[in-house]
């Protein structure tokens, strides 16, 4: 891209003459440049290439910065994340989970951020509810979305404007804990009219492998029937039930509570990999930041050295005249 | 199997769901506790998201967090203020319940 520059300044310059330096800026660019000059200059002018150095080395700068900032932050929330994943696990083993559970409304809660420069995750996690939204859609069936982040929603109004029932914005802005996500999941079960909920999110396996995952969560209603016709959710009534509740009831408690740490689990694992994926690209940019300086390093020497050779010729030359 | 319950509990008859109800119960908790404690825990109770309802493809105006972070303050003498602390523990019961399950 220096090159370009160097032929876009031939352009402006000798207007006479476009084709030729054009020409020779694409024949040879190793053996010699052609002469670049501001109008009226003497010598060829390396302005072009600091500026751009110095802007390449800013951003290398900023994109190190961020990088840093990234990695602190991620070390505090992976040990809560590792922790919060302890509240969903007795669930799975006592409700199973129930992934290709075949209802009628289906509510896909996408957990994306709302800042950017953080890699793809964001766009596989709207991959997989695109996919989930068509595969369970259907003749009897609906699916609508429920979506956490300004990229997600970003996203899925190009497309699917009127499948939106609910967007929610600004989670991270105190880190997130407990009860916030149980005030989210409250405001959720109470608007919005669902018999399994999907919930979509990059678990974090690693800084470097972020696996986008999907968790069912069934309404009650939906989930007295799945303990009628048996499996796991069927060996419920083999426990007995202390207190005057109704097993109908301890559904009820159990399914809203595990919503909500799912919930709390699904938003601080996509924390963790938006910031293990920001570490990962912020790396790549800075990386391609030095590549692009070296490159430009070689271009502004090779300018300096040929703008002196080119005195050095003219002095020579106009001794070499007055000599002889 | 799944009668008609005859009572269901205070709390699901006031509209409450199970986690508006243990968030409330929680943060009643979160008040008895003594500094420092007391405004350590304060930090994990911070509420704070704009949600926005979505209606024939159009965004209605986003409304700040819904539920108030805070319950009522009390007064000592609050019916569901008593009926609250007693449950907690049997909240906290519960939830220990739910995690022995695990098979």
């Amino acid at each position: 891209m220096a090159m370009a520059v160097l032929r876009r300044e031939g352009r402006r310059v000798l207007l006479s003459s476009p084709s030729p330096a054009a020409a020779m800026a694409a024949r040879s660019p190793a053996v010699s440049q052609p002469e670049i000059a501001p109008l009226g200059a003497r010598s060829i002018s390396t302005q072009v290439v600091r500026n751009r150095m110095k802007s390449v080395k800013n951003i290398q700068k900023i994109t190190k910065a961020m990088k840093m900032v990234a990695a602190s932050k991620l070390r505090a929330v992976q040990i809560r994340t590792e922790n919060s994943r302890g509240l969903w696990q007795p669930f799975t083993a006592l409700l199973g989970d129930a992934p290709n559970v075949d209802v009628k409304k289906n509510v896909i809660v996408a957990i994306t951020s709302d800042k950017g420069l953080c890699g793809g995750i964001n766009s596989t996690s709207v991959k997989v509810s695109k996919a989930l939204h068509k595969l369970t859609s259907g003749p009897e069936k609906e699916s609508k979305y429920v979506i956490l982040g300004e990229k997600g929603k970003v996203q899925l109004i190009r497309d699917s404007k009127q499948s939106i029932e609910m967007t929610v914005s600004e989670l991270q802005k105190n880190p997130i804990n407990y009860t916030q996500i149980a005030v989210l999941a409250d405001d959720i079960l109470k608007n919005v009219k669902f018999d399994a909920l999907r919930v979509v999110f990059n678990k974090f396996e690693s800084v470097i492998s972020f696996k986008p995952t999907m968790t069912t969560i069934l309404s009650p209603e939906v989930m007295e029937k799945e303990s009628e016709s048996g499996g796991k959710v069927g060996d419920l009534d083999s426990y007995e039930i202390e207190g005057g509740e109704t097993k109908s009831e301890i559904l009820q408690n159990l399914t809203e509570f595990q919503f909500s740490c799912v919930l709390y689990n699904g938003a601080l694992e996509n924390a963790c990999s938006e910031l293990g994926a920001r570490m990962s690209a912020m790396d790549s940019s800075s990386r391609n930041a030095g590549d692009m300086l070296d490159r430009l390093t070689l271009t502004y020497n090779r300018t300096r050295q040929a703008s002196i050779t080119t005195e050095l010729i003219e002095i020579i030359s106009g001794a070499s005249a007055l000599e002889g | 199997m799944s009668a008609t319950t005859a009572a269901v509990p205070f709390w699901r008859a006031a509209g409450m769901t199970y986690i508006g109800y243990s968030n409330i119960c929680a943060a009643l908790v979160r008040n008895c506790l003594k500094e420092p404690f007391k405004s350590e825990a304060a930090s994990r109770e911070k509420v704070h998201f704009s949600v926005a309802k979505w209606a024939d493809g159009k965004q209605e105006k986003p409304s700040e967090s819904p539920i108030l972070s805070d319950p009522p303050s009390p007064s000592p003498h609050s019916w569901l203020l008593s009926r609250c602390f007693r449950f907690a523990w049997l909240v906290l019961g519960f939830v220990r319940m739910g995690t022995d399950l695990r098979i």
